[in-house]
């Protein structure tokens, strides 16, 4: 199957989604989204960044300095509680839209 | 939470913002990295490996300048990068900057000052408890002419027993002056005895000891204890802020007073010369004859109440009071007044039309700014072209414009800051001592905030306009018609004329401003005041009747002053009058004569004055018929009076000499013949003629206020030291005020009006300058734009003149477009301009065309430079190519 360009507007949620279980630092997070979505979900690895940057101004993730798993400092990215919150927001709203697209495209 | 937050990284983003795009980068190349190990991983070479890892990750350079932009603290790096080039840029054009600054320090600095003393003035409120819901309140008598009359006790306590709209009524005599003596100098202080409900109802409180109590306050039927109230200045002057002065004893006027507090600093009612405050004490009996109307009046509004309806409520009351009391009250009404707007009546006019003045200046000099920003911006159209043509937006282009403007508003405006706060320090104390609340006069934080919004304001209007021209066109603009340097096109030049034609029309709106107001102060100072000023020296002295209870010991105080007086050398003529003419003060009442019917002749009030024989020559008031006083007319000779010339018109044509006039109150009944006339005076003002006078012997009518004059033989001035020698060789406990000549107390009854005058003329003078230089500025430009044509039309054989003429047109027709539009505006403000006027019609023709002709000929010599640099054109220079 031919991997799918990222709706508009969704890396955010997906990124919230990631870091939901645990602090990761930017490799890991496009790893990880390649990985959950069995390599649907094509993402421009580098378009990660601007994502990352904004949520942190918005005050939904932070980040700290820390060490990978191969003993490299990295920039590790972790969910702030106003973060959580958005994601539930953002995971509902998403949920929404994708049961409304999925009921049009069955009964039409 | 999250706000904090997000403020923590936002500062470090405009902090760090260097260091963030260091991480990124590391991230960035880490991520690579890795993507690359896992192409090799899968059996790709490293180079193919670092290529597809490359092309997975997406445009680097690109991605770096997203992240930056979504950290959202670009526009402020910007700002800051566009503010250090501006900064550069002005080192590269110092003249340019130059121009600028001081063009922004000129406007900022007048109109803060300028707003400052609005708001000090106008619009600050009073520093009372609840302020708007303070009242004067005053009684009126439009049938005799007295649109406001000071307040008589009997009718404020009819108001306070039987209103519903104040909480409280409170009465002042604000004259209650009083001679201090002991601990240094004797002193004239300038009081007020006040009612004690007058704190409570300012909502003020002392700084120590207490305010009256109700025992003693009249008024509320109390006795007529001597306590005194001090103002925080005479307690910090005269008794060295002493902690323990409550209870001290002082002495006023020969009388022991027991000091109850002190008031705080910022109490100045109801100005600042008042020093001193006593319980007001008056003749009950004036309760029963309600003649006396001599005093203030205070009220505070009740919650929700309006001045309009208070004024209704007080206009019944009148009429009952009128219907009870016929005979006393008839045509006497009330006024309501909200206190703010009361005190400063006299001043706002002039005020706001200053502000306008320099409003307008500022105006104009922006105007000059604007035209500069642009030369400039043209200058560099081709860059800002490429700029625009790469990607940057307008809104980038704009933003970057007034970013680079920054720096020099910055400088202009603290240069004006500066300069304003050096010109309140100077000017307030050229301002006239009366003006009111000028004690206040000073930078608020109001005026602070002004300053910036006005400078943001400059930014906004003289920024953008540059930004928007040099986009305009885009990037064909830049590389065809820039390289020809052909640059003006028609809708652009249509702009720099409506801005030359704003400001001519500004500027000459200024000019007959100042030419109706110089015209009108020539005026005033052409008026004779009935008396001649120079060499004359005046002081002021107050006997005080506890050391000098009689009339005749007053009297006999008196006439030994003047006769150590006299026998100084320098001294000519020595005279005493109980009010010196044009000095504020006056004393008035009525008057009748012998065979002059009252009804048929209502002479109105008069002014009483009780003089010394010399006075008339000493102050050179004409004798018009009989004699004046001599030394015989003393106590116990028969009673005499002088009259001015317009009472004497009241005879017709008979002679006055002989008749006999006499004060209309009951107990007064003494008949004075009259035995000269002399010149009329202006006493109250030089600009209003008020009231005829008539004179009283001093020895037969002694008054305890007393004004000094000596016509001194040479200079005036040196006189004064030696004048108070003379006083208190005769009491040394007798105080001395208000020492100056004759000429300086006229010339401050004319301060506000003259100071109003200097200043607008100034700012016209400031106006024509900007303007000058703008006309001359677009008339230069255009010619630069021109300059091929004109080599051509030379080269074709076109005469140098012609060409003069061509550009000289160009001028004369921004200038009647420009002085039409400034006489209109002239003539719609001719109205708020006619109060301030004195003899001169607010479309005074002089004026208006003097004005006018002025710029004229400015504006033609402004543009007589760039028209002889167009006749001097080399015609090669048609077939150069830049």
């Amino acid at each position: 199957m031919k991997p799918v360009d990222l709706v508009q507007g969704t890396l955010d949620l997906l990124i919230l989604k990631s870091l939901a279980l645990e602090p990761m630092h930017g490799w890991a997070i496009g790893a990880r989204i390649r990985q959950l979505s069995n390599d649907v979900l094509l993402v421009q690895q580098g378009s990660l960044y601007p994502a990352l940057q904004r949520l942190e101004h918005q005050g939904w993730i932070s980040a700290k300095w820390g060490v990978s798993d191969q003993k490299r400092r990295a920039k590790y990215y972790a969910l702030t509680r106003a973060g959580r919150k958005q994601l539930e927001k953002e995971a509902a709203s998403w949920e929404r839209l994708a049961a409304a697209v999925t009921l049009v495209v069955r009964t039409v | 939470m999250r706000f904090i937050q997000m403020l923590l990284t936002r500062g470090r983003a405009l902090l760090r913002g260097g260091a963030l795009d260091d991480e990124l980068a590391d991230e960035m190349r880490e991520h690579l990295e890795r993507l690359a190990q896992e192409h090799v991983e899968r059996g790709m070479t490293p180079q193919a490996a670092r290529a597809a890892a490359r092309r997975d990750f997406g445009p680097v350079t690109q991605l770096v300048e997203e992240s930056r932009d979504a950290r959202g603290v670009m526009w402020i790096v910007n700002a800051w990068q566009d503010a250090r080039y501006g900064v550069r840029l002005m080192g590269r054009a110092p003249g340019f900057a130059a121009a600028v600054i001081l063009t922004v320090a000129l406007g900022i600095g007048a109109t803060t000052a300028m707003f400052s003393v609005v708001y000090s003035v106008v619009l600050q409120p009073l520093p009372y408890r609840q302020p708007d819901r303070l009242v004067n309140l005053w009684n009126t008598a439009p049938k005799r002419g007295l649109t406001r009359a000071f307040v008589g006790n009997a009718n404020v306590a009819d108001w306070k027993a039987r209103n519903h709209v104040f909480e409280d009524i409170a009465v002042l005599r604000a004259i209650a002056n009083f001679n201090l003596t002991g601990d240094g100098e004797p002193e004239r202080l300038f009081g007020s005895r006040v009612s004690a409900n007058l704190f409570p109802i300012l909502g003020v409180t002392p700084l120590i000891g207490r305010t009256f109590t109700r025992e003693e306050d009249q008024l509320s039927g109390g006795t007529e204890e001597r306590v005194a109230l001090l103002s925080y200045g005479l307690w910090k002057r005269r008794f060295a802020a002493d902690a323990g002065i409550v209870g001290r004893t002082i002495h006023l006027s020969g009388v022991p007073f027991t000091v109850v507090g002190v008031m705080r600093e910022d109490f100045a009612y109801p100005t600042r010369e008042y020093q001193i405050y006593v319980p007001l004490t008056f003749d009950p009996q004036e309760l029963v004859d309600r003649t006396n109307y001599s005093y203030l009046s205070v009220a505070r509004l009740k919650p929700g109440v309006t001045v309009k309806q208070a004024q209704a409520e007080l206009n019944v009351i009148s009429a009952d009071i009128e219907r009870e009391h016929p005979k006393q009250n008839e045509g006497i009404g009330a006024e309501v007044a909200p206190m703010l707007t009361d005190t400063v009546s006299t001043v706002r006019t002039p005020l706001y039309i200053l502000l306008a003045a320099v409003a307008a200046m500022l105006l104009i000099g922006c105007a000059n700014l604007a035209n500069l920003l642009v030369a400039r911006a043209l200058a560099r159209q081709r860059e800002l072209s490429v700029r625009a043509a790469l990607g940057a937006s307008r809104s980038r282009l704009m933003a970057q414009s007034i970013g680079e403007l920054l720096p020099m508003l910055a400088a202009g405006g603290a240069l004006g800051l500066l300069g304003a706060a050096w010109a309140i320090d100077v000017l307030v104390p050229l301002l006239p001592a009366d003006m009111p609340r000028v004690e206040n006069v000073g930078l608020h934080l109001p005026a602070l905030v002004f300053t910036v919004a006005a400078l943001a304001a400059i930014a906004l209007c003289v920024g953008v306009w540059p930004a928007l021209e040099a986009s305009r066109g885009g990037l064909s603009a830049a590389v065809s018609d820039l390289s020809r340097g052909n640059t003006d096109t028609g809708a652009r030049s249509r702009t720099r004329d409506i801005l030359v034609i704003g400001q001519i029309a500004a500027t000459l709106w200024l000019v007959i401003g100042a030419a109706l107001l110089l015209r009108s102060f020539s005026e005033l100072r052409k008026v004779n005041p009935g008396f001649n000023p120079d060499r004359v020296y005046s002081l002021h002295l107050a006997i005080p009747r506890s050391k000098y209870p009689k009339d005749a010991d007053v009297a006999a105080f008196g006439s030994r002053i003047l006769d150590r007086v006299a026998a100084l050398p320098d001294v000519a003529l020595v005279g005493l009058v109980n009010r010196l003419p044009l000095a504020g003060g006056t004393q008035t009442g009525g008057i009748a004569f012998e065979g002059i019917d009252p009804k048929a002749n209502d002479i109105g009030n008069v002014d009483y004055r009780s003089v010394t024989p010399d006075y008339f020559r000493a102050l050179e008031i004409p004798l018009r018929a009989g004699r004046a006083f001599t030394a015989f007319d003393r106590e116990t000779a028969p009673p005499v009076a002088i009259i001015d010339d317009r009472l004497a018109r009241l005879f017709g044509g008979a002679d006055p000499i002989g008749r006999r006039a006499r004060i209309p109150v009951p107990g007064f009944d003494r008949w004075m013949t009259v035995v000269g006339v002399v010149g009329h005076i202006r006493h109250d003002r030089v600009d209003e003629d008020v009231r005829p006078q008539i004179y009283f012997p001093f020895e037969q009518r002694a008054q305890d206020r007393m004004a000094l004059v000596v016509r001194t033989r040479t200079d005036a001035p040196a006189i004064g030291a030696a004048l108070t020698g003379a006083i208190r060789s005769v009491d040394p406990e007798q105080p001395v005020y208000d020492a100056r000549t004759l000429s300086a107390v006229v010339d401050r009854a004319l301060g506000q009006r003259w100071l109003q005058t200097a200043l607008l003329a100034s700012f016209a003078c400031i106006a024509v300058v900007l303007a000058s230089i703008g006309v001359y500025g677009v008339i230069a430009y255009a010619v630069g734009q021109r300059r091929r044509e004109f080599g051509i039309r030379l080269a074709l054989g076109a005469r140098r003149s012609e060409i003069v003429r061509g550009v000289l047109r160009r001028g004369v027709v921004l200038f009647a477009a420009g002085g039409a539009a400034g006489l209109l505006a002239a003539a719609a403000s001719a109205r708020v301009m006619a109060s301030l006027l004195f003899n001169i019609s607010s479309f005074d023709v002089v004026s208006f065309v003097a004005a006018t002709a002025i710029l004229f000929v400015v504006a033609l010599a402004a543009c007589a430079l760039p028209a002889r640099r167009a006749a001097g054109v080399d015609p090669s220079v048609a077939l150069r190519v830049e």
